[in-house]
């Protein structure tokens, strides 16, 4: 019973748009509580109340089916927010749920907060939010990732490829919280979101770009964690790789016809984008050569050729010898695989098998062989480029 | 910039600068209604007592350069609670009748980012209580039965975080 000695705050006296505003103010759980303090107040939350859903650890343990049952009984039509606290490793079974639901055209905003170290299946949990939701404003993403990639399979590949690029425009605020940014978080991202990978290498690189990218948010927090990699932007050998890719255009423009990018990584193809593809106008030969370990930049290198239309000769050479197991390597060539064949045939290229070769420098790759290979790839039209690739053996061998 | 008169409820004439009182959208409507009302006679504001319009007044002083106020209207900054400006915190730190007061004079005098700062203070009071707290706290009445409160308590369990 309420005191009648004491003097509240007079929140029955207030005009019921008051309400409404305060109601708009709480958390969730506030809201919640809020209800249950009387019939009016009750009534007035509701609508706010079918508008969000929070998807919390609880829900999710000790199997996702009390989630499922929870989730079955909401009006999904009203549902215009989503917040999903601390969801791991149950997401290999929820993200297949949460596709087949598809009822969440009303959603326009979404937030993902993961607690764990785990791998998080972040190219799938944001493919399947564009799939479903249809009307997604706003996205955030807030994780503790160490390797992103490490379980990403099939089912995630056939997800993100079958992407319609129309969908991607679909997000207006992307927000991604993590403890250390490495280029394979960026990596993942871009396969999702297209051109949004320059936006993600220039906001991690330098603060002047960031006026190119519009509703974009990358907040990288320090320190990263014990053992994390090394933050790619911010290290002093790589930190202004884009400025290296400059100087290579500048070079092209003034020598033309052949260019050299060595000893960079996947940010000089991502450089490369930064300029008008008439740069490329005269350029006859192209050289790539990088010592990560991501053999997936391959495809990024393919996705180049159409602004090289003179071009005749591109080598491209991976020289990865540093795979980390924990990457999930197979998988990870697999969609690679995938993706180069996709791009081959977008561009009318065809591949073709050279022959295997023994190499002698992948004394760590973990297949316990140092065989390479490489394919010509000839343009099925116009000109005839020869383009010469180097894979570690067994690349795209699963 | 050119001063103008408001006046309070109790006929109190109050000076302010017309760029700070166009926070409220109700006296700039008014001013463009009415053509220029610098020399002229003060604007009744027959909700507002001096001592709170004064306060609303020290409060559109300070945000006088804040950029226009975002459309839309799920934007984060005004569905946190917890996101008040240290300043504005400050200013809230009012006893609960003036908070009460500068809550009612921002919807009337139609100032909605201190209208919601106003909402967010008293979110930010509810936070963490328990429904039985809340009604102690707002003086409000159960008037559930223990069968309904039970129900509303499992339609809401989804939210608990444990």
């Amino acid at each position: 019973m309420a005191d009648p000695a004491f003097t509240p705050f007079p929140i029955n006296n207030f005009p019921h748009e008051i309400i409404d505003n305060i109601i708009e103010c709480m958390p969730t759980l506030t809201l919640t509580k809020f209800s249950e303090t009387c019939k009016r107040f009750y009534y007035m939350s509701l609508p706010v109340m079918r508008r969000t859903f929070v998807v919390r650890r609880w829900l999710l343990r000790p199997n996702y089916w009390d989630w499922l049952e929870i989730a079955c009984q909401r009006n999904w039509h009203l549902v215009r927010h989503l917040d999903i606290h601390m969801f791991n490793r149950v997401c290999n079974g929820w993200g297949s749920y949460w596709c087949m639901l598809r009822v969440y055209t009303n959603v326009t905003k979404v937030d993902l907060r993961f607690d764990q170290d785990d791998y998080m299946h972040l190219t799938f949990v944001l493919s399947c939010c564009l799939h479903t939701y249809l009307n997604l404003k706003t996205l955030k993403v807030q994780a503790r990732w160490r390797r992103l990639t490490a379980n990403v399979d099939k089912e995630d590949i056939r997800c993100y490829t079958q992407l319609p690029a129309t969908k991607k425009s679909y997000v207006e605020n992307l927000t991604i919280v993590t403890e250390f940014w490495d280029d394979e978080t960026c990596d993942m991202i871009s396969k999702v979101f297209g051109r949004t990978l320059n936006a993600i290498a220039y906001a991690g690189c330098k603060k002047r770009f960031k006026s190119k990218i519009q509703n974009l948010k990358i907040e990288i927090i320090e320190p990263r964690l014990p053992g994390a990699p090394e933050n790619p932007f911010t290290h002093p050998d790589r930190s202004d790789i884009h400025n290296i890719t400059k100087g290579n255009f500048k070079r092209l423009r003034l020598r033309a016809k052949k260019l050299e990018l060595q000893g960079v990584e996947k940010f000089a193809l991502w450089g490369l984008e930064l300029f008008c593809p008439t740069t490329y106008a005269q350029v006859t030969d192209l050289t790539i050569k990088w010592s990560h370990y991501n053999v997936n930049y391959i495809h990024l290198a393919l996705e180049k050729l159409k602004d090289f239309p003179v071009l005749e000769r591109l080598h491209v050479k991976d020289e990865s010898f540093n795979y980390s197991p924990s990457i999930g390597r197979n998988k990870y060539c697999f969609q690679n695989r995938l993706q180069c064949s996709q791009t081959i045939a977008e561009q009318n290229l065809r591949l073709k098998f050279i022959g295997w070769y023994r190499g002698g420098d992948l004394g760590t790759y973990n297949c316990g062989d140092n065989y390479r290979y490489g394919w010509n790839i000839e343009r099925t039209t116009g000109t005839n480029p020869v383009i010469n690739f180097d894979f570690p053996a067994n690349a795209f061998d699963y | 910039m050119a001063p103008m008169k408001l006046l309070s409820s109790d006929n109190v004439e109050i000076e302010v600068e017309k760029e700070v009182a166009e926070r409220s959208v109700l006296i700039k409507n008014m001013l463009e209604d009415v053509g220029d009302t610098t020399v002229g006679a003060p604007i009744p504001i027959p909700n507002v007592n001096e001592g709170v319009l004064r306060k609303v007044i020290e409060w559109c002083e300070h945000h006088r350069n804040d950029p226009p106020q975002p459309a839309d209207e799920d934007s984060d900054s005004r569905k946190k609670s917890t996101d008040i400006e240290e300043w504005d915190q400050k200013f809230m730190q009012v006893d609960q009748e003036m908070l009460f007061e500068i809550i009612l004079a921002a919807n009337y005098l139609d100032i909605k980012p201190l209208l919601d700062v106003g909402c967010k203070t008293v979110a930010n009071m509810i936070k963490g209580k328990s429904p039985e707290e809340i009604r102690k706290t707002f003086n409000i009445q159960n008037d559930f039965t223990p069968e309904e409160e039970d129900q509303i308590r499992r339609e809401n369990e989804w939210a608990e975080d444990r």
